[in-house]
């Protein structure tokens, strides 16, 4: 029975850091000793100095065992080598100069005694067989294997050329090698490894120890196959585990530690680690670690980015990124930005964990560094994605209490039809029946129409659907392949009740042939569900469904769980929708782990869970974030040339956090692009072609272009009210587009009204909660700001901030604005502008310093100082504001007139008009939203 | 070459009180024989310690035996390990405190050993008040510290996934830590 106190402790631990306090106080809130005891137990588990720490290895050397003697041999005869010099001692053995003299000739050998290690007869026998073996590599870049055996002792040995010259990390800073330089040596090192693959050896141990350069300058890289040799007879885990002893941790590869197969991939990790210290200047692993740690990293950690394990010995020791940059031939800025460049991501595929994730053989890590030293795009690009997603989740799973409803028709027009469509065709084309089925479908539709236009998708599918469900009747599986098909081209289509209907028969059908778990029902289902997301209310059936499936996935043996990432995905929407933010990241972040696992070439399995996380992200309000995963995103599917709507669906989602955080021109042009791209594939008519148009609208109207914006908003408003009719979501969010452009026409009697129907059509359809409804009623409250009726907007404004603090709206920083503003109107400046910091804080949060609320709150806040009386203050923000906006808006924008009218009132009158001119040179940054992992490829270059 | 004596004892009943009593003595004379001739030998000890369980392994047992019989064979050796390390511990320190009544000016200088010496006497101590309390964290305690094996090693043996045995390291790490101060 473990005692109360270990089972604390082994609670404690497995917290984060920074949580365990908090939980010691919680738990143990009447025990102060034990409180005691377990921060003391959680002092200890952070120290790496006791005892067991320092390895009993330590001890036995401090046990008073004398250091070993290696000059006592000097002298003496190792096969027909005389030893004359110890030239160097390693973890594996000593290294001799020794010499061979016969009546003619005088050869100069390197000769290693392994340490430490007897062979067996046996051992001994597959020893000199092997190393024929290696006594045949011949390559410039390989020291030559001469001669080996076994001494007196039994302990191996090897003469090998000698290379006279210096170790490669040594040679490198000593000639101050820049980065392109460091990496064409490497570049050697590959050719000869490459060289050696294809005569089916393996170095197993390469480290920089192991590689010299010859005072020709020629990198030759020493020990080649010798830790195969020594390797014991014995298979088991065991005596591979004792073998991985012989290794030096830190340049071990995880399957070393673990004992499991060594392949070529083990040298492409150890050539990823070179890459890595000879460029940083710090090993990946092992700093001031135990072995058992370092093992333990090597098989768990993901190795620190160069450029941030720099920046991590600068606050260790200052100057340390200085001088590696001066020992590199650059400065410190520029060394930073070569780190985090492309070559990283070519380190960190080097350095997957898992053998088969890495880059598949040498020469494969050979081009990419080739292409990255020319300036090329590398394969390895799209590869640190998944990561970095997964630290986007990590930073805000912790904080996601914002947030609120969504457009969830946008998500339905990008995830869900990119997998659609992608597997309507594979079926189709798969399968015969199907095919034949359809085509007498389309061969006998112009008929049945009898209309006299040209039958549309919809009729095709809607008389595919009606004799599929007749004339397939007693053929079951043929029956649900078909309707899942066709389901989701409905919703394909933009029909989605349609489409939950006919999935929802096909599922039916696909259990009565083989059961709910089979893989046919499975893939139903999950078109199923998709098409449920794209409904609302959202019906409860869909989370159980989804529920269901991530089950029956995760019975599957990892291979065959094929849809587990979109189940997951659609599982963490489906949160989502429910409200359950934090819940629904977490989940995503499952999903984005299945993906990952199921290895780097299913990139739509990742571009679907990129997709759905950063739509949460933006949603909820992390828009940095959001952008960070976006650019990924459209990155990735810019590579692969993936098609041009769904690049046109990431541009379009895209434009919304762009916007938010300031920066409209961008925004703009991307909207511009992607409906440019809708229009020309799905023609003008179709509803993503609408929904797309709303949003651009809304963009206009936020930049004031007014007239471009009514055309294309009333241009949206008839697509909408066409495909779905007036008593529509989509109807509902193109109206109250409409009221915002009336609004900032000054129409507000019309916006009110047009707010107020759009209101009601929403509530309708979604209920009183809805995302849209909430969308109409703040859009209203803004009118009634601007109207004066004052106590309207506050009650909204008010509902909204209320609800921000409990579980978030995504009008949060806004409605704390006006009510600022409000409050500045009832005589309390000082009360506004506590309200008009808090809203900057948020909206730079979520947004980052050229966040539009946040610029709109400065505003407020610029009138709230003048009135407390603070004229400096006022006209300090000002100026600010006044720089900032002209640098998102264009000369003309109310916001811009408003601010110079603020600084105009405020500054005294002699200096008015200076002031104001001062503002155009205040030196404000230009907005600055690439993460700083994002090097843009202009200076990618080394 | 593998010790026929050795494997066929681990495959027997280990449930005979003799039959380990013998066993153990076996496999502590081949490890303090092996221990013994890295200090005469004047080899650097740093590949000796960890692995020398294991090669006492290889050389008394062979890899293919049972999995019951390995972990046997090796919480007996990580015993034995123990023993000898304390007991060569105690040794030096009792010769260390008599060197220091001679020379007992003559410390600006420690003797690195001094300083861990009688910690690993204290280990022992405290390591046998954990086995009281918790003899699954000693236990894990004495084959990867002693006994120089990997958690992944123990885990197999103990049949426990690798983050159990972390865990119970950490604990152990914590606790023995707790008694030792």
């Amino acid at each position: 029975m473990p005692s109360k106190f270990r089972v604390l402790l082994e609670q404690v631990l497995e917290l984060e850091a920074p949580a365990r306090e908090g939980w010691i106080r919680e738990r143990c809130q009447s025990d102060a000793v034990m409180a005691d005891l377990l921060r003391e137990g959680v002092r200890i588990d952070a120290r790496r100095d006791t005892l067991l720490d320092c390895g009993l290895d330590s001890l036995v050397s401090n046990l008073g065992l004398v250091p070993p003697d290696e000059s006592a041999r000097l002298g003496t005869l190792i096969g027909p080598y005389r030893l004359t010099e110890v030239v160097g001692r390693g973890g594996m053995g000593i290294v001799y100069r020794a010499e061979r003299t016969g009546s003619d000739f005088s050869q100069v050998v390197a000769l290693k005694v392994v340490r430490d290690e007897r062979i067996s007869n046996q051992a001994q026998m597959r020893f000199v067989r092997e190393r024929s073996v290696l006594a045949r590599l011949q390559h410039e870049n390989i020291a030559h294997l001469i001669d080996g055996g076994v001494d007196e002792l039994k302990q191996p040995w090897f003469a090998m050329e000698f290379v006279e010259g210096e170790p490669l990390l040594q040679w490198c800073d000593r000639r101050s090698l820049d980065v392109a330089e460091r990496l064409r040596l490497i570049l050697d090192i590959c050719a000869a490894i490459d060289y050696a693959h294809g005569r089916l050896v393996v170095h197993r141990d390469i480290k920089p120890s192991n590689v010299m350069v010859s005072r020709a300058g020629v990198v030759k890289i020493l020990d080649f196959g010798i830790a195969k040799l020594l390797e014991h007879e014995a298979e088991t885990r065991l005596a591979t585990d004792a073998q991985t002893r012989l290794l030096t941790p830190e340049y071990a590869a995880p399957e070393q530690v673990l004992g499991e197969p060594i392949t070529t991939a083990t040298d492409v990790h150890a050539l990823g680690l070179l890459i890595h210290e000879a460029l940083c200047g710090f090993r990946a692993f092992g700093r001031e670690a135990s072995p058992f740690e370092i093992q333990r990293d090597v098989v768990e950690r993901e190795p620190e980015a160069m450029a941030l394990r720099l920046k991590r010995a600068e606050t260790v020791e200052a100057d340390s990124i200085r001088r590696a940059a001066a020992l590199r031939g650059t400065d410190t800025h520029r060394l930073l930005r070569i780190l985090k460049g492309d070559i990283q991501k070519i380190v960190s595929k080097a350095l997957q964990k898992e053998p088969e994730r890495r880059y598949a053989n040498v020469s494969a890590l050979t081009s990419d560094v080739q292409r990255y030293l020319k300036g090329q795009t590398v394969v390895a690009a799209g590869f640190g994605r998944l990561y970095r997603a997964r630290r986007f989740i990590a930073r805000n799973a912790l904080q996601l209490a914002l947030g609120g409803g969504a457009a969830l028709a946008l998500l339905c027009g990008t995830v869900a039809v990119a997998w659609q469509n992608q597997r309507i065709r594979q079926e189709i084309s798969t399968a015969a029946a199907a095919r034949d089925f359809l085509v007498d479908v389309f061969n006998s539709a112009s008929p049945y129409q009898g209309s006299g236009r040209p039958p549309t998708a919809v009729d095709l599918v809607d008389v595919a659907v009606q004799r599929a469900q007749i004339e397939l009747h007693d053929q079951p599986k043929l029956q649900a392949f078909l309707l899942n098909a066709l389901g989701t081209s409905y919703a394909t289509l933009g029909h989605r009740h349609d489409a939950v209907r006919i999935l929802r028969e096909a599922h039916a059908a696909a259990v009565s042939v083989g059961g709910r778990d089979s893989a046919q029902a499975q893939e139903i289902a999950l078109s199923l569900v998709q098409a449920m997301l794209g409904e609302q209310p959202l019906e409860p059936a869909a989370a159980e469904l989804a529920d269901g499936l991530v089950a029956a996935q995760r019975l599957l043996p990892a291979r065959e769980r094929k849809l587990i990432v979109r189940a997951l995905v659609v599982r963490a929407l489906i949160r989502f929708v429910q409200g359950e933010h934090a819940a629904s990241l977490a989940t995503m972040g499952g999903a984005l782990d299945e993906a990952d696992a199921r290895g780097p070439d299913d990139d739509a399995e990742h571009e679907s869970s990129l997709e759905a996380l950063a739509f949460v992200l933006s949603e909820t309000r992390r828009d940095l974030s959001a952008i960070g995963v976006y650019r990924d995103l459209l990155d990735s599917r810019g590579r692969r040339q993936g098609s041009s709507v769904l690049i046109a669906s990431v541009q379009s989602a895209l434009a919304l956090p762009l916007m938010r955080a300031g920066h409209a021109s961008e925004a703009e042009a991307l909207l511009v692009a992607a409906r440019d791209v809708y229009r020309t594939t799905l023609g003008e008519r179709a509803a993503d072609y609408g929904e797309i148009g709303i949003r651009y609208g809304r963009v206009l109207v936020e930049t004031h272009r007014l007239a471009e914006a009514r055309a294309v908003i009333a241009d949206s408003l008839s697509i909408a009210s066409t495909l779905r009719g007036e008593h529509s979501l989509p109807f509902a969010s193109a109206l109250c587009a409409m009221a915002q452009l009336e609004r900032a026409s000054g129409n507000f009697k019309t916006a009110e009204a047009l707010a107020k129907q759009a209101m009601m059509i929403a509530q309708d359809v979604e209920g009183n909660d809805g995302a849209y409804t909430s969308a109409a009623e703040h859009t209203l409250g803004a009118i009634y700001f601007q109207e004066g009726a004052l106590n309207d907007a506050k009650r909204i404004f008010a509902g909204e901030a209320a609800l921000g603090d409990r579980e978030g709206s995504v009008f949060r920083v806004q409605a704390m604005d006006y009510l600022g503003r409000l409050q500045r109107l009832a005589n309390d400046p000082l009360g506004a502008a506590k309200l008009h910091r808090r809203a900057i804080g948020i909206g730079v949060a979520q947004a980052g310093d050229w966040s539009l609320d946040g610029l709109r709150a400065r505003m407020g806040l610029a009138e709230d100082e003048r009135d407390v009386g603070h004229a400096d203050e006022a006209r300090a923000i000002g100026v600010e504001n006044l720089a900032r906006l002209r640098v998102v808006f264009a000369e003309g924008h109310p916001w811009v007139i408003e601010a110079r009218l603020f600084l105009a009132q405020i500054a005294p009158v002699a200096n008015a008009s200076v002031r104001v001119e001062d503002a155009a040179d205040c030196p404000i940054p230009c907005p600055e939203f690439r993460s700083d992992e994002a090097v843009p490829a202009t200076q990618r270059t080394p | 070459m593998p010790n026929t004596d050795v494997a066929e004892r681990l495959a027997e009943d280990v449930g005979s009180k003799e039959s380990r009593h013998q066993l153990f003595a076996l496999i502590y004379g081949e490890l303090k024989n092996r221990a013994g001739k890295i200090l005469a030998a004047h080899q650097n000890p740093s590949l000796g310690a960890t692995a020398l369980v294991h090669e006492a392994y290889l050389k008394l047992v062979g890899a293919n035996i049972h999995t019951c019989s390995k972990k046997h064979f090796f919480s007996l050796a990580s015993r034995a390990m123990r023993q000898i390390m304390v007991d060569h511990a105690r040794h030096r320190l009792y010769q260390k405190r008599d060197q220091r009544l001679l020379e007992a000016l003559d410390d600006d200088m420690p003797h690195p050993a001094a300083t861990n010496m009688p910690d690993l006497v204290v280990l022992d101590r405290a390591l046998d008040l954990l086995s009281a309390q918790e003899p699954d964290l000693a236990e894990v305690v004495e084959l990867h510290f002693f006994g120089g094996l990997g958690f992944g090693e123990i885990g197999e043996m103990k049949g426990c996934s690798l983050s159990t045995i972390e865990r119970q390291w950490r604990s152990a790490r914590a606790l023995l830590r707790n008694t030792m101060s």
